[in-house]
């Protein structure tokens, strides 16, 4: 099973094989919960659209289709739960698309809020490095629009090339790279400028 | 090209992913090395790509284990769903297979079951001689008392 493609699984899952879908957690959940880590910025919320994505899967599996990425498919699954979750957040008066708190406070506070930021006196290991570049990331990337974040996360997590998202997100690629532009700038801006 | 981003920063874009032709490797190298803006570009993508990569967040034990008892109890259901229609369906062929022997066997008297088919028709005949025999009686009788009528008028 392990050599197995995801398409492969997927279809095996399909046919009844449980096993396979616990195959195809194991492969897709460190991207595709780092995905939706990215988009809302809160494990929580990520914990509960990872599962709300993968039920999906599983309560009809017949709507993926055989012959497309399931990588592909999965990801426009979960990008379209951060986006529900987005509007119903809106509707709640918590924090809005743009990143910032309805009250006006700057996403720096409301990173803060989140617990994005806060080790910065320490002195980290390695590995406690990378966690708060992490967080730095996506802190900086909840600046820009939803849009924009989703491009970057999805070059970054999901494997699929440009051209590939493009189809997914049924936008030129023109738009796409553009979008990749702003959300990297926000990164260049956060990662290298205040160096 | 301004301070704030330059033309060829989606080139350069396509060029740390692996996306751009071959043909256009070389020169967009050439580019960044010499331009302050995607040499900074390319920059943050590498640490981004180091950071967000080596930190394998992960969901929940609870919610991978939440899913696959889902997917377990929609496979049982269906199957137990699957089991009770086959049930059904031999019942009611049990039923219908019944009810068609028996509603056969009935237009004969239990007694019948065993009969010959002479001993049948002998049967038959006589029922048929003996309901003769009572409409005869019964004309008979009806044919006294229209005597009877006539006579008392």
């Amino acid at each position: 099973m392990t050599d197995f493609t995801e398409e492969k699984l997927a279809a095996d899952f399909a046919k009844g094989k449980t096993e396979a879908l616990e195959e195809l957690i194991k492969r897709c959940q460190s991207d595709l919960f780092g995905f939706l880590l990215g988009m809302t910025g809160r494990k929580d919320i990520a914990d509960d659209l990872f599962q709300e994505t993968f039920l999906k899967f599983v309560r009809r599996p017949q709507l993926y289709k055989d012959g497309f990425k399931f990588r592909a498919w999965i990801f426009t699954v979960a990008k379209n739960a951060a986006y529900d979750y987005f509007r119903r957040e809106k509707t709640h008066n918590s924090i809005s698309l743009s990143g910032s708190f309805e009250d006006g406070s700057s996403d720096s506070e409301g990173a803060a809020v989140l617990g994005l930021r806060g080790l910065e006196n320490d002195q980290p290991d390695k590995r406690l490095e990378n966690e708060m570049l992490g967080e730095n990331i996506r802190a900086a990337l909840l600046s820009v629009s939803p849009e924009q974040r989703e491009v970057f996360y999805l070059r970054h997590y999901s494997g699929l090339s440009f051209k590939e998202i493009a189809a997914l997100l049924n936008e030129p690629i023109g738009t796409v790279l553009a979008r990749m532009s702003r959300a990297t700038a926000a990164l260049r801006k956060e990662l290298v400028d205040k160096d | 090209m301004n301070e704030q981003n330059c033309q060829f920063e989606e080139k350069t874009i396509l060029c740390f992913f692996g996306e751009l032709p071959d043909s256009e490797i070389e020169s967009a190298k050439k580019h960044i090395s010499s331009c302050g803006i995607c040499s900074k570009t390319a920059r943050a993508l590498m640490l981004a790509d180091k950071a967000l990569l080596s930190e394998k967040n992960m969901p929940a034990r609870s919610t991978a284990a939440f899913i696959l008892s889902q997917a377990e109890n929609s496979g049982s259901t269906v199957s137990t769903f699957k089991k009770k229609a086959l049930a059904f369906v031999f019942a009611a062929v049990i039923a219908i297979a019944s009810f068609a022997v028996i509603s056969g066997r009935g237009r004969f008297s239990a007694h019948l079951d065993t009969a010959s088919v002479s001993d049948v028709q002998q049967l038959l005949e006589l029922s048929f001689d003996s309901d003769i025999y009572m409409l005869e009686e019964e004309l008979s009788a009806l044919e006294l008392s229209e005597d009877i009528l006539e006579s008392s008028f």
